[in-house]
């Protein structure tokens, strides 16, 4: 499990977070959401340790803190929301850069072909002797995902359960592969680890979603289950746009669509 | 989901995947490793003496007796003229290429080099101090440190200036590399302004043994020079072959590398320190000898890419083996008179470095 209390953040001077508490849970997707600048990106980094805080975090039941990098390697993998490399990898190659912390959790004999199972997962099985920079942005994000599934193979390492903490991992991707990324993401937590992601489609969030934190300013406005966050209210002061949410009758998901403020002139349509 | 998917038998005999330059690494390393020896062989059999190595290689392995007033001035020709140079070209050949991967892997960038961040700046600085005003302002020191003087005085001008560098360019205890470089350019620039006042004031027999200590050489070598700077090479090449992890996770980038289990400050850290002993003890004994530190790293890239696993030891190999041939042939073009090997090193690695980047511009600017 991981446990935030009371972090706060600043940076340059400026507070970032003020008094966030948060918890992600083994088993669980917890999704961030938020405006631009809310401090979900600041929020994840403090969660894995980028940046000094005050308040407790603990990871594993420990404190952050006193992790070393390498423990903290073993516990939580991280999708950052973009990443450029400085030379030129094959595809192949930047996955395995995944097992630079070891291979725990990895049977013995299997670790050579852990990349290519890896790029199985994202849908780029036929990419791995390519470059990465002749990659379009978003396959780069999926080899990028592939690199992190690697660092924590098994969801659950002797007992205690890993942690992804994606950073919009979906955010150049085109549907088939949002939705293909974010089962990766499911599948994960379904077999005992646990999934923080930050995204910025609500609908995403509502589908994917065990419990969803919103954010607004540095606190946090919201978190619940999807259905209890995602009401008309909410998020028109969250987003600060009119925005609308209904449900879809089965299985009771909560979708989020947009309103033209220039429709505003002209009545409202009840979503049902 | 993993534990299901994983049951399956584990990996049969090894085969090479798609993407996998690991054994053209590995492969690279053998071929280098020979390229080295053959090199070394040419370095200890050719020269402006025309001594001859192979009678008192035979005689060192008790094969042969050695015979005549000639057979004995080849023995001390090859045992005290080629021999250390052989094997101050290997170590400061290895040190000048491994000092410019790593401070490429540190800095991210495929052009940093010890020259460009002044390290090497401030080993010159050390160095012409020690040569202009070694026998008057710095008379003690010179008198203290004795024949050691220029070796240590460079390794201290290279620590000084990666200590400044490193100083200015970390805040609470994270150092940007983008400040870094540009703290490295202000610094070399600095260190160039005081050379140069130095240099004004050299004398006649000073601005000679500046002009040949500049342009670089490995001319006066001899056991003094290769006891003085051998083991901080030695040591420092040592070192950065466990620096190879760090730098290959590096390459994502400091905040991803720490995610991946690296302690970044520590780790680079020391790379710094690595980078300031090789580029310090080779400077001193050798002065600027440029491109190996850019060419060597760069070329091998092309062909066993980026995996530092591999680039580490056959950048050491492949830069040892270009600088003993470049003196191979600063010795021998010009004989009995000498070329300073900078040049040799910089007629050959100018162009093909040009070559090779108008070669690649079509293709990725690595």
């Amino acid at each position: 499990m991981i446990e935030a209390n009371g972090i706060c953040v600043s940076i340059g001077g400026r507070a970032i977070l003020e008094g966030v508490d948060f918890i992600a849970r083994p088993g669980e997707t917890a999704v961030i959401v938020g405006p631009n600048g809310s401090g979900k990106t600041t929020l994840l980094k403090t969660l894995c340790g980028d940046y000094a805080y005050s308040g407790i975090i603990r990871l594993g039941g420990r404190d952050l803190k006193a992790l070393t990098p390498p423990q903290a390697a073993s516990l939580r993998a991280v999708l950052p929301q973009s990443t450029t490399l400085s030379f030129p990898f094959t595809v192949r190659e930047v996955v395995a850069l995944g097992l630079t912390a070891g291979r725990p959790g990895v049977p013995p004999g299997h670790y050579r072909r852990l990349p290519e199972e890896a790029l199985m997962r994202v849908d780029l099985a036929d990419f791995a002797g390519r470059f990465y920079g002749e990659l379009s942005g978003g396959e780069q994000q999926r080899v990028q995902l592939a690199r992190v599934l690697c660092q924590v193979w098994a969801p659950v390492l002797e007992g205690t359960p890993r942690f992804l903490f994606l950073d919009e991992p979906v955010s150049s991707l085109d549907v088939k592969h949002q939705l293909l990324i974010m089962d990766v993401a499911r599948r994960f937590a379904q077999a005992g680890g646990g999934v923080i992601a930050i995204l910025h489609d609500l609908n995403l969030a509502a589908m994917y979603a065990d419990s969803l934190y919103a954010l607004k300013n540095g606190r946090v406005a919201a978190h619940g289950r999807p259905a209890q966050v995602l009401t008309d209210a909410l998020v028109e002061t969250v987003f600060d746009c009119p925005l609308r949410v209904g449900v879809v009758p089965a299985p009771d998901i909560p979708y989020v669509l947009p309103q033209s403020r220039a429709a505003d002139e002209t009545p409202k349509t009840k979503v049902a | 989901m993993t534990q299901a998917s994983l049951s399956h038998a584990a990996d049969p005999a090894p085969t090479r995947m798609a993407g996998d330059r690991s054994g053209i690494g590995q492969t690279a390393v053998v071929v280098l490793s020979g390229l080295l020896l053959a090199v070394m062989v040419l370095s200890m059999t050719t020269g402006a003496s025309g001594a001859s190595a192979w009678p008192v290689i035979a005689h060192a392995l008790g094969l042969a007796p050695l015979e005549g007033a000639d057979a004995l001035r080849d023995q001390v020709v090859i045992l005290n003229i080629r021999l250390p140079r052989m094997i101050l070209g290997t170590l400061i050949g290895a040190a000048l290429a491994v000092s410019g991967l790593v401070m490429q892997g540190l800095f991210r960038n495929p052009l940093a080099d010890p020259g460009l961040v002044g390290v090497s700046s401030g080993a010159g600085l050390g160095a012409v101090g020690i040569i202009v005003v070694g026998t008057t302002v710095l008379a003690p020191v010179t008198a203290f440190l004795g024949i050691y003087a220029l070796q240590i005085a460079s390794f201290a001008g290279g620590l000084v200036t990666t200590f400044i560098l490193y100083r200015v360019a970390t805040r609470s205890g994270q150092t940007a590399i983008a400040t870094m470089l540009l703290a490295g350019i202000a610094i070399g620039a600095l260190c160039g302004a005081v050379t140069g006042v130095l240099v004004y004031m050299a004398d006649d027999n000073q601005l000679r043994d500046l002009t040949f200590w500049g342009l670089g050489s490995l001319s006066g070598a001899n056991w003094t020079k290769v006891l003085a700077s051998g083991p901080i090479i030695l040591a420092a090449l040592v070192g950065s072959s466990f620096l190879s992890r760090g730098l290959n996770a590096m390459t994502l980038g400091e905040a991803t590398a720490a995610h991946l289990g690296i302690s970044v400050q520590p780790f680079k850290r020391w790379a710094i320190v690595l980078v300031a002993g090789a580029t310090g003890a080779s400077v001193a004994v050798s002065g600027g000898i440029g491109f190996v530190g850019i060419v060597v790293p760069h070329v091998l890239r092309l062909v066993i890419g980026p995996d530092h696993r591999y680039l580490i030891p056959a950048s050491a190999l492949l830069g040892a083996a270009f600088l003993l041939a470049a003196d191979a042939v600063s010795r021998t073009i010009v004989a009995p008179a000498e070329l300073p090997i900078g040049i040799v090193t910089a007629f050959v690695g100018g162009p093909f470095f040009l070559w090779i980047l108008l070669r690649r511009r079509g293709g990725l600017a690595w």
